[in-house]
């Protein structure tokens, strides 16, 4: 009751309904100022912007769901980038197949050491992003890929009715995530783990195969958007990927993902995600630079986790 | 005695340290050279700067990643404002850090924000704002007594180094011999204990941040006067180079454990192994896969450390 007498309007469900009046209200201001930003065109283009992102932070809401971190996938980018333009030189699904599983085996190796260790998230993956990153330089000798098979840039460059690939690809991978997180025992038992690993451990769960196959999760979805990366450009260079990881994050947390474990959903991260992505698409339409878009990226990420903590603290 | 000298986490990793720097110079003698000491020191002391600050932010339970733009922005800044006079100028860009650090401190400290988020948003934004005042180019230096901050030289030792020492002393202190420090350690041990011992934890963990963004400030006004410029792109791996630091010295990211002198000693061997395999002649790449697999070494042997004593007190331990 007393929470209720400091807030005295603002209840749960008003929340929510002021929410919808922004949402629309900004809405009609885009549609009033920026007409081009609701051209098929530059919906579609936006859509293909932000399925990179969009790939790596499905696979970063499994592993925060779980309590884990991961700050690798940008170096699994990279590493899987060069990786599948090299091997698409002698054969296409050899090329897109074979940096998945190295992502695969690149998270496994995070998710082992971190709950068969107990190391930090953090450290761990931030030192096995030295590690991946050293192992794309070695594999190229520091040089850029070009692509040399037309077959390759399939993935990146076609589109499916009027869909560009990696959109499809993208949207695959969020509704594969949703259904794994909400509708499986996997999925269930993970967001037990990440409320309580010890409560976990103790009901009798797996809880630390179950971590180290959230870790598996993430590094291959960022195995998969080096791919589409790789494809669309038909270039891959092997120190990039720089950004990627904060980008993903920003996404996951935006979207209202706890950091703490236990809570969150695909749907909330492709709101995080489509939020940063129509940002930027709007500050581009609307002629600013990009040291104005990370200035509004930077305030939204604060003004997300402030609005969501305010909310949280609501009776509900 | 040895294993009480061993039981001690500072002189395990000095003994590390001695090792690395026995045995890189019994492969290449050219490392233990004086001129090369006084280098390895010199490229050591502006992360080392920023890594004392983040030390204080890690012991009360937080984490920084917006060290590394803030070290970019007062670079530009300790630039752009030089026709305002040398002085101002330094003024100018400490400010700009500490309101950086207040922003955080408050966001963290006060509204109770989770650090990651919030250092991640102001990092975004603080780097924005150094493109937005650099105009996105590198701001070259008039040279001259700009150069002296990290040129200069006072009784034959390069003024960084003496700064980084004098940095050093001054954390040692304020962790180890004051009311500050001792609440610090008290509000990374046990957040909800020291509230009720009457801490003013808000406070507190306000100026940690507060600290570490001027710290980190005044490493971007040494390497913007280092490089004769004003450049918006520094810092981009500086906050993961330096929590590497903290880490490798041994000081919990849960907070509560470690100190100054554990996270100089982990600058050090960062320091010792880069220029040492520089000196080997080890490609970037190697050296990269080098000190990720010592930062994971390092941090499970800890680990495992910290569990088998854990396992003595409770034998419950999953």
């Amino acid at each position: 009751m007393q929470v209720r007498r400091r807030f005295p309007w603002w209840h749960a469900r008003e929340l929510k309904f002021l929410a919808s009046v922004t949402a629309i209200l900004a809405v009609l201001l885009i549609y009033w100022t920026t007409p081009t930003f609701f051209t098929s065109g530059n919906v579609i283009n936006l859509l293909r912007q932000v399925a990179i992102n969009g790939i790596i932070a499905s696979g970063m809401t499994i592993v925060m769901i779980g309590g884990g971190f991961d700050l690798s996938v940008g170096a699994i980018l990279a590493l899987s980038g060069v990786l599948s333009i090299q091997l698409a030189k002698t054969n296409v699904w050899f090329g897109m197949l074979c940096p998945l599983a190295l992502g695969a085996g690149a998270g496994l190796m995070n998710g082992i050491l971190v709950s068969r260790y107990a190391i930090n998230p953090l450290i761990v993956t931030l030192g096995s992003r030295y590690l991946v990153y050293a192992s794309a330089n070695l594999f190229t000798a520091g040089f850029i890929q070009y692509n040399e098979n037309p077959a390759f840039l399939v993935l990146g460059r076609n589109s499916l009715a009027g869909v560009p690939a990696p959109v499809i690809v993208f949207l695959s991978v969020a509704l594969i995530s949703q259904l794994m997180l909400n509708h499986t025992t996997i999925g269930a038992a993970l967001f037990a783990v990440g409320s309580n690993e010890r409560a976990a451990f103790f009901s009798g769960l797996p809880s630390r195969n179950l971590l180290a196959l959230s870790y598996a999760a993430t590094g291959t979805c960022a195995a998969l958007a080096g791919v589409v990366l790789a494809s669309r450009l038909g270039v891959a260079a092997p120190d990039a990927g720089e950004g990627y990881e904060l980008d993903a994050i920003a996404a996951v947390v935006i979207g209202g993902t706890s950091i703490r474990g236990g809570a969150g959903s695909i749907r909330q991260t492709l709101a995080g995600v489509l939020l940063l992505g129509v940002l930027s698409n709007l500050l581009v339409l609307a002629g600013q630079s990009y040291e104005v878009q990370r200035i509004a990226t930077g305030l939204i990420i604060v003004l997300a986790v402030a609005f969501d903590l305010y909310r949280r603290r609501l009776p509900q | 005695m040895i294993r009480r000298f061993l039981a001690e986490g500072n002189s395990r990793r000095l003994l590390l340290l001695a090792v690395l720097v026995f045995g890189i110079s019994t492969l290449e003698i050219r490392f233990i050279q004086p001129a090369n000491l006084r280098n390895v020191l010199l490229q050591m002391s502006m992360d080392g700067i920023v890594a004392c600050g983040l030390t204080v932010v890690i012991l009360c339970g937080g984490l920084d990643l917006s060290v590394g733009a803030v070290t970019a922005l007062s670079g530009v800044l300790f630039v752009i404002g030089l026709p305002l006079g040398i002085g101002f100028a330094g003024l100018l860009a400490l400010l700009a850090g500490a309101g950086v650090g207040l922003l955080n401190g408050v966001l963290i400290g006060k509204i109770k924000l989770n650090s990651l988020i919030v250092t991640l948003g102001t990092m975004a934004a603080v780097q924005g704002a150094a493109f937005w005042l650099s105009r996105g180019h590198p701001i070259p230096g008039p040279g001259g007594d700009f150069e002296m901050l990290g040129g200069g030289f006072f009784l034959y030792i390069p003024l960084p180094i003496l700064f980084f020492g004098l940095v050093i002393l001054a954390g040692h202190t304020l962790l180890q011999h004051s009311q500050f420090g001792r609440d610090l350690y008290a509000i990374g041990g046990n957040r909800e204990a020291a509230r009720l011992a009457d801490i003013a934890v808000e406070s507190r963990e306000c100026w940690a941040y507060v600290l570490c963004a001027v710290l980190a400030a005044f490493s971007g006004m040494i390497l913007a006067s280092r490089l004769n410029t004003g450049s918006p792109i520094v810092g981009r791996d500086t906050p993961l180079q330096a929590i590497a630091a903290v880490v490798l010295g041994g000081t919990s990211l849960s907070g509560g454990q470690g100190g100054i002198l554990s996270t100089v000693i982990g600058m050090a061997m960062i320091g010792v192994l880069s220029n040492g395999l520089n000196l080997l002649n080890v490609s970037p790449a190697y050296q990269w896969a080098i000190k990720g697999s010592v930062l994971i070494v390092v941090a499970g042997l800890d680990s495992a450390r910290r569990h088998s004593t854990q396992r003595t007190a409770h034998t419950t331990q999953p």
